[in-house]
């Protein structure tokens, strides 16, 4: 799994993904680690089959003792149907989710890690020093849905916004945003479902201030690349299925 | 998937396979209690032609509520079992992909998940340890309903021949007596079943 450090000023950011060795007919996924010192959160841990790769990954670069926190967008299998495995060998972590799934979260299996759920209109988590932002993203696509903004490093973990659908290997990063567009146009009619929800959430991350915006599938955005995604995304009519 | 949670996979859907070949037991029973209160009220109307046949309907009632009340047992019993091999292949497979991540991670790193292995490794002998008495537990359960059974069988003969004497009930009770050792012997096929899918159990 390739891994590659997006930041690191007093804390540091990670991107894992690109999994040669993931099952072919999985999608795949990129999972994100914050490290404040002896705190880490994890953000969309992954599914049940990128987990013994992703556990091997992630320590590389911290202690287990230090992964403290998960954080799932929202509650699909990709996210975190791992969990009934962090479970076990995190058993002191707590889970950062939207309050509306917890119920449904627990069948991936959690005996162990504490829920913490996140108020629909969004939350904040203290690591070591520094503080998250969950930003509501209800709808996009998930009834139950947030972002994670991270003020210092500039990083909007945006989710599925933003996500593409590539074959294994793409780049990281967006290099031809007119080239990109192609591989995101699909995705973003067919899961986003609503028009409202989407303008709603746009309006809500113009304020913010973004250097990259990470999705969970595909390639990250970078400088100019952000605000083109975001006009981009404003124009496109999504809900493709009912129309 | 590894052999170790394939086996613990196996044992799960033969332990769930268990329970519901023992549900399917207890809802025969309780038609066999149903058929054995028939006999006795029949045995009653035939009066004292039929006097010695009255012992054998009660022994009838008597085992058809033992064996319901055995089911319902055997049944929590295996689902018990069913609800520990889930624990237990939960638990091997957690161990089965921490054991690819130790390969991953090299010599130098991998012994950050010593503790955790170890402490699995420790749950999964307790569970391990939980299934065995539980599995002998079912085993003693289904000889005790299987001796029911074949003694069910061997009444049923005895109900026939009595049932030679009443006359005109003749006919009935005969044919009574031939559904609860149909009945009997649908319980014991339940059993029989439930007991090879136990001796699959490689513990």
């Amino acid at each position: 799994m390739d891994a590659q450090k997006l930041f690191d000023d007093g804390h540091q950011w990670y991107v894992f993904g690109r999994d040669p060795e993931k099952p072919e007919k999985i999608l795949d996924t990129n999972q994100y680690m914050i490290v404040d010192g002896k705190r880490s959160i994890l953000l969309d841990p992954g599914g049940i089959e990128v987990f013994s790769t992703m556990l091997a990954s992630v320590l590389k670069y911290v202690n287990i003792e230090h992964l403290t926190d998960l954080f799932a967008s929202h509650q699909d299998p990709d996210i975190i149907s791992s969990l009934g495995m962090w479970d076990q060998v995190l058993p002191n972590s707590s889970l950062h989710c939207s309050g509306i799934w917890e119920g449904f979260i627990r069948h991936f299996g959690m005996d162990n890690i504490e829920y913490k759920p996140i108020d629909d209109a969004g939350g904040r988590i203290t690591l070591e020093n520094i503080e998250l932002d969950f930003i509501p993203a209800h709808y996009m696509h998930s009834s139950g849905n947030f972002n994670v903004y991270d003020p210092k490093s500039k990083i909007l973990f945006s989710g599925d916004v933003g996500a593409a659908l590539e074959p294994p290997g793409a780049p990281m990063f967006v290099d031809d945003f007119e080239q990109h567009v192609e591989n995101m146009r699909f995705f973003h009619q067919r899961w986003m479902p609503s028009n409202e929800a989407k303008s709603h959430w746009i309006q809500r991350i113009r304020k913010l201030d973004i250097d990259i915006l990470a999705p969970q599938h595909g390639r990250l955005f970078k400088g100019p690349d952000v605000q083109r995604f975001l006009d981009w995304f404003d124009q496109l009519d999504v809900g493709s299925a009912i129309k | 998937m590894p052999h170790a949670s394939s086996q613990i996979a196996a044992q799960t859907a033969a332990s769930a396979t268990i329970s519901g070949h023992l549900f399917r037991a207890s809802i025969i029973a309780k038609r066999m209690a149903l058929a054995a209160k028939n006999s006795r009220a029949m045995v009653l109307r035939a009066g004292t032609k039929a006097a010695g046949l009255k012992v054998i309907s009660d022994y009838f009632d008597g085992l058809a509520g033992k064996t319901i009340t055995l089911s319902n047992i055997i049944n929590q019993c295996a689902i018990s079992i069913s609800r520990t091999s889930v624990r237990q292949w939960r638990t091997q497979t957690f161990l089965d992909r921490l054991a690819l991540c130790q390969l991953r991670l090299g010599p130098e790193k991998s012994n950050m998940l010593d503790g955790a292995v170890t402490h699995r490794r420790l749950f999964l002998e307790e569970q391990l340890h939980s299934l065995r008495s539980q599995l002998s537990e079912l085993k003693d359960q289904l000889a005790d309903i299987q001796q029911y059974m074949q003694s069910s069988n061997v009444v049923a003969v005895t109900f026939r021949l009595e049932a030679t004497q009443t006359g005109e009930f003749q006919s009935i009770l005969e044919s009574m007596a031939n559904t609860i050792s149909q009945q009997s012997n649908d319980i014991k096929a339940h059993i029989t079943t439930s007991q090879n899918k136990l001796s699959h159990f490689q513990i």
